[in-house]
């Protein structure tokens, strides 16, 4: 029986396996021992440890390899040949029987052979190394590494399995061989068990066909990877296994290995179950009979879809690279950045063209050191410096500093350059500048920012504690962290006391349950949601509010945090529940409105757009003792007080006439036939289109106001005949001088007139003269007498026609004595156009003596020449106004201010009525009265009154 | 400063504001032949030429300016030779005290009955003519008297005095004939008809110094 060769050998791509990483093949190299047994043909223990040793030998690159048998001394040895031409055989056969002799452990030792020392390992052969030991050398460093170790474990095994099989077969009448023949009884079935347990175990496909190439066996692997049954696959059935592809030229490798009686190896794609097709090696060894024949092929199906893959992305990216070297100048002609490469002595010696571009120069310019001219000089030594340190010492350098353009500007570069030192010892630096003077920039403005920034964060802690609003933040659990201090100022509790879910005490009690599922529904959904309950506030107070918030995400979308904000809605509460309210009381606003106008204490009631009434409410019906269609229309009108009527209709038709909204007095006849007075009050409705088309009026009983009015104009009668009285008193001796005057003048001319008419000298022409003068004298003692008589009427004011300026001087006769006697020189400017207006003469007499007497008494410390009064008539805008003006010493700004308060009074006998009266007088004249310093010297006052034609004088009717 | 009395016709002077009333007087003056001449103010009648001359002056009490109480209390100071009668509508016993001790004639209420007003003006008219014919003989004596000689006035004065002429001569150191003659040249220059008349004389001049 001959040896087979060792598998090694039937390897045809060695070499590239020699490439391989090591775990592939390490992969290979336990693959190659499983499918070892299977080309060990007979029963030859020698044959089964020569192929063995050299296997491994080979496998793991030993300087030796043995194996001993525990029944003989001899020790089967493998030497590698270098090891061996050093030391010889025997040498190393002596020292390993030296080490056998010691008993060695099976883990690695040193073994000094010859003149060296290698790593040395002793594998038992069977569970305690009954059948024998394993030895495996190397010099290599590193040995025996696990993987070593795992190799020489299974080359054991199989050693030890082998040799126990051919030890029993040994025992009984031996076959040449145990496949070819048939076992019969239990000890085939045992065998036949324990190799189908073998085969089926290894982890690789194996199949074996007959010498003709037909299958005849195949493991449970290859079936399970194939998804087929041994029947389908059986024969020649096993071609159905390749990719179409593939097929032809794995026919002709098998027909060309059956041929040779050489196995080799043979890639192709094989179908999985599934459908997908993977990457296989097709490994066969030949079982060959005495003659050479081949009796059977044995083969194994070993993965190499990964291997094809690599090699299929290598082939794409050696033709990537192919192609790549060729834009690789346009590549680094147009790259963005300033490219060069340099002399190991620094000097440039390649720029690209953006870098000529950049410093708009010819390259001769910046080759060599030309360079260094447009570097910024401020920048030239320290970049030198590393430049020149980095030559020496780097493999590579890093350079910052501004380069010149062609624009003129210096622009901040960043400098990186690499040492290469090639095949042949040459050494290049090549480097590129990438422009970072935006980048320079933006670091100084970040320099800024950042303080700025910590100046912000710091800010925005003050911002959050500060903001007037209660802000929180809470972890995804919904347990709060933080809250700032306006919310526990508000809620007056301290951050331990609300932490975690702490924070619901803060809630009114029955909020706190909803709220919780709000809350939790929130978390749960991550949907942020307003929440509304009520917090109580430190003083115990609960106010609404809305917790609003929003979660931090993460970018799985995960919540990190919650943050929000807690809002007073009080105010927006209170305001719903009133809305609430206000629209329930609309509801019943309707029927309250029928109640309110029948209930409203006025008289309701309507008219057409010209005034005829349309509707009355019921009270007036009620109040005038009337049915409804003796008031509509114009029927009211006879209801009205006859005094009043015809004022009445007078402003109800302005009023029409004007279309805005109006209002009269007048006294309506009550059911027992009293009159009392109403407010008469009408305002204009107007539809849609904005034309008039009703009006709505009210009347309201006014009858006491009425009455307190008269009251009141009666003690304002009484009050200033008062002061008229006192005033007259002071005038007295003034006035009687006065009426004296014409009366002397009468009593004289009546003498005279006598005397006359007397016998003794009877002219009658002289007396008719005196008689004359009589008459005219006695006119004017009449006129006085009414102005004093005026001056002491007490009689309710009569307001009628007058004449202004007769009116002042009828007052100034009668004070002429009294101005004489004071000294006071008396001047009228009347403008003469004053025209009639209406008035009470006996107020307006009172005013004007109020008026000139204070004029007077204002000039009681001026010298006697000097004491002038003026009064003056003038007519301005609608208005007559009077002016008193005196030269006397004029007004201080308070007594201007207080001038026409009642019981102000600057004389210490005053009481200080004067004035006030002479306002509400004025006033009730629909004029104005005012006080001012004169500009030349001492004060004037003045009043106005409206003119008869511009103005509507309520008359008060009697 | 005095003026002479030219004999013109005595007028009434009326000085009142109302004109009513300066009319009605003079109304009433013309009807009894008095020649009257109205001021409606002092300061009217003062500028004008009237001042001082015959006749008396109707005064108002109450004026303006200068008052008619004011005025008259002023006279004697001005010198003005008219007699006053003041008229007032109202008169209290202070002002009529005032009004008198100023020399005024009378004082009357307004409204004046006519004839009271034609007595007081007739009574002050007639006083004004006395006071004249008074101030008429003072001057005519005082320039008589202006020419005698001193010892004349001296021998005079003594005549008057009462004492006889042996004891003038005795007196002033003179004869008895001296005496005579002075005192029948001073008799002579006075214009005197009898020593009683000279005595009156020496009166009527002593008291003129006097005042």
């Amino acid at each position: 029986m001959n040896a087979p060769p060792p598998p090694d050998a039937l390897a045809p791509h060695s070499d590239a396996a020699a490439e391989e990483p090591e775990p592939r093949r390490f992969q290979d190299n336990l693959q190659r021992l499983t499918l070892l047994p299977s080309t060990w043909q007979g029963l030859d223990p020698t044959a089964i440890v020569q192929s063995l040793l050299d296997t491994l030998h080979n496998m793991l690159e030993l300087d030796f390899v043995g194996l001993r048998f525990s029944e003989t001394e001899h020790i089967f040895l493998r030497v590698g040949q270098a090891f061996g031409a050093a030391t010889g055989r025997d040498d190393v056969a002596k020292a390993i029987e030296g080490w056998l002799q010691s008993d060695p452990a099976d883990r690695p030792m040193r073994l000094a052979v010859g003149g060296g020392e290698l790593s040395v390992v002793a594998l038992p052969l069977g569970a305690i190394a009954s059948m024998g030991v394993l030895l495996a050398g190397s010099l290599r460093s590193g040995f025996p590494a696990s993987s070593d170790m795992t190799t020489l474990n299974i080359a054991a095994m199989q050693a030890s399995l082998a040799c126990r099989e051919v030890r029993e077969l040994s025992a009984r009448k031996t076959p040449a061989d145990f496949r070819a023949e048939k076992l019969s009884g239990d000890a085939l079935a045992r065998s036949e068990w324990e190799l189908n347990l073998a085969i089926n175990t290894i982890p690789a496909m194996v199949w074996s066909t007959t010498a003709d190439g037909r299958l005849d066996f195949c493991n449970q692997h290859l079936l399970d990877f194939v998804g087929l049954t041994f029947e389908e696959i059986s024969g020649l059935g096993f071609y159905r296994i390749y990719h179409p592809d593939d097929i032809p030229h794995v026919l002709a490798a098998w027909q060309d290995i059956m041929a040779t009686k050489r196995g080799r190896e043979v890639e192709g794609r094989i179908r999985r179950g599934d459908g997908t097709y993977q990457w296989f090696t097709l490994r066969q060894n030949p079982l060959l009979d005495e003659d050479g024949a081949v009796v059977k092929w044995y083969g194994a199906i070993i993965d190499i879809d990964d291997r094809k893959r690599a090699e299929d992305a290598l082939r794409e990216t050696e033709i990537a690279l192919l192609s790549s070297e060729r834009n690789l100048t346009l590549i680094i002609d147009s790259l963005p950045v300033l490219i060069w490469s340099a002399r190991p002595d620094g000097s440039a010696d390649f720029i690209n063209k953006r870098w000529l571009e950049y410093a708009g120069l010819p390259a001769e310019k910046i080759l060599d050191w030309g360079f260094l001219d447009l570097y910024h000089p401020d920048d030239i030594p320290g970049m030198l410096e590393i430049w020149k340190r980095d030559l020496e010492n780097g493999n590579d350098t890093q350079l910052k500093g501004r380069v010149l353009g062609a624009d003129g500007t210096y622009r901040w570069f960043y400098f990186r350059g690499s040492k290469l030192t090639d095949a042949n010892g040459t050494v290049r630096w090549f480097g590129a500048n990438v422009d970072i003077d935006d980048l320079q920039r933006a670091e100084d403005a970040l320099r800024a920012g950042e303080a700025a920034l910590q100046q912000s964060e710091l800010e925005l802690q003050q911002i959050v504690e500060t903001i007037p609003a209660m802000a929180w933040s809470a972890g995804p659990d919904g347990m709060l962290e933080f809250w700032n201090r306006n919310l526990s100022d508000f809620v007056g509790l301290s951050f331990n006391q609300i932490v975690g879910t702490g924070f619901y005490r803060i809630f009114h009690p029955d909020d706190v349950e909803p709220m919780r599922v709000a809350w939790e529904n929130t978390l749960a959904t991550k949907q942020p949601q307003d929440i509304d309950g009520r917090i109580r506030r430190v003083d115990g107070e609960y106010r609404w509010f809305t917790l609003r918030q929003n979660p931090l995400l993460d970018a799985h979308g995960n919540v990190v945090k919650w943050y929000g904000i807690i809002i007073d809605i009080e105010d927006r509460k209170r305001a719903e529940d009133a809305l609430r309210a206000s629209e329930a009381r609309l509801q019943d606003s309707e029927h309250q409105l029928q109640q309110i106008v029948s209930s409203i204490p006025g008289l309701a009631w309507s008219s057409d757009s010209r005034g005829a009434t349309t509707f009355w409410s019921q009270q007036y019906l009620d109040y005038a003792g009337l049915r409804s269609e003796e008031v509509l229309g114009w029927g009211f009108l006879d209801h009205i007080h006859p005094d009043d009527r015809e004022h009445m209709l007078e402003v109800w038709s302005a009023t029409l006439q004007s279309g805005a909204p109006g209002e009269a007095e007048a006294r309506l006849r009550r059911a027992d036939g009293q009159f009392r007075w109403f407010l008469i009050r009408a305002s204009p409705f107007h539809d849609a289109a904005g034309n008039l088309t009703q009006w709505f009026g009210v009347n309201v009983d006014i009858e006491n106001r009425k009455r307190a009015e008269e009251q009141l104009r009666q003690s304002q009668t009484e009050l200033a005949h008062v002061t008229r009285m006192m005033t007259m008193d002071e005038l007295a001796v003034s006035i009687a001088h006065e009426v004296n005057q014409p009366l002397m003048a009468i009593v004289t001319n009546a003498g005279t007139c006598l005397r006359w008419l007397d016998d003794g000298q009877l002219d009658v022409a002289m007396a008719r003269e005196a008689a004359e003068r009589i008459v005219r004298d006695g006119h004017r003692a009449g006129e006085i007498v009414t102005s004093i008589r005026a001056l002491a009427r007490k009689a309710a004011p009569r307001m009628e026609r007058l004449d202004l300026e007769k009116v002042i001087q009828g007052v100034l006769d009668l004070l002429r004595g009294e101005l004489q006697r004071r000294g006071v020189a008396s001047k009228t400017e009347f403008s003469g156009k004053v025209p009639s207006i209406y008035g009470d003469p006996t107020q307006l007499q009172q005013v004007v003596l109020n008026l000139i007497m204070n004029g007077v008494e204002a000039m009681t410390q001026v010298d006697e020449g000097h004491r002038r009064l003026t009064v003056r008539t003038d007519v301005a805008a609608g208005h007559a106004q009077v002016s008193v003006q005196d030269t006397g010493t004029g007004l201080d700004a308070d007594s201007a201010e207080r001038m026409f308060e009642a019981f102000f009074s600057t004389k210490p006998e005053g009481i200080g009525m004067g004035l006030s009266i002479c306002r509400s007088i004025v006033e009730a004249h629909g004029g104005r009265i005012r006080a001012a310093n004169s500009p030349v010297q001492g004060s004037m006052f003045s009043f106005t009154l409206p003119l008869v034609e511009g103005a509507l004088i309520h008359v008060p009717s009697r | 400063m005095s003026h002479p009395a030219e004999g013109g016709t005595p007028a009434v002077v009326v000085i009142d504001d109302d004109q009513s009333v300066r009319e009605a007087l003079q109304g009433l003056f013309q009807s009894v032949g008095l020649v009257t001449r109205c001021f409606g103010s002092v300061r009217d009648y003062l500028e004008s030429d009237h001042l001082g001359s015959a006749g008396c002056v109707v005064l108002d009490i109450r004026l303006p300016g200068t008052s008619g109480l004011e005025f008259l209390e002023t006279l004697p100071r001005s010198d003005l030779m008219q007699s006053v009668v003041l008229i007032s509508a109202h008169v209290d016993v202070q002002m009529a005290v005032r009004a008198m001790k100023a020399g005024a004639i009378d004082v009357l209420t307004k409204p004046v009955r006519e004839q009271d007003l034609l007595e007081a003006v007739n009574r002050a008219l007639a006083q004004d003519r006395l006071r004249r014919d008074e101030a008429d003989r003072c001057a005519f004596m005082r320039a008589r008297y202006a020419t005698l000689t001193e010892r004349e006035r001296q021998v005079m004065t003594l005549v008057a005095a009462g004492l006889l002429n042996k004891q003038i001569a005795a007196r002033v150191g003179i004869t008895e004939a001296t005496v005579k003659l002075h005192r029948g040249q001073a008799m002579r220059k006075m214009e005197a008809d009898s020593v009683p008349e000279l005595v009156r004389m020496v009166d009527f001049l002593g008291d003129a110094a006097r005042k």
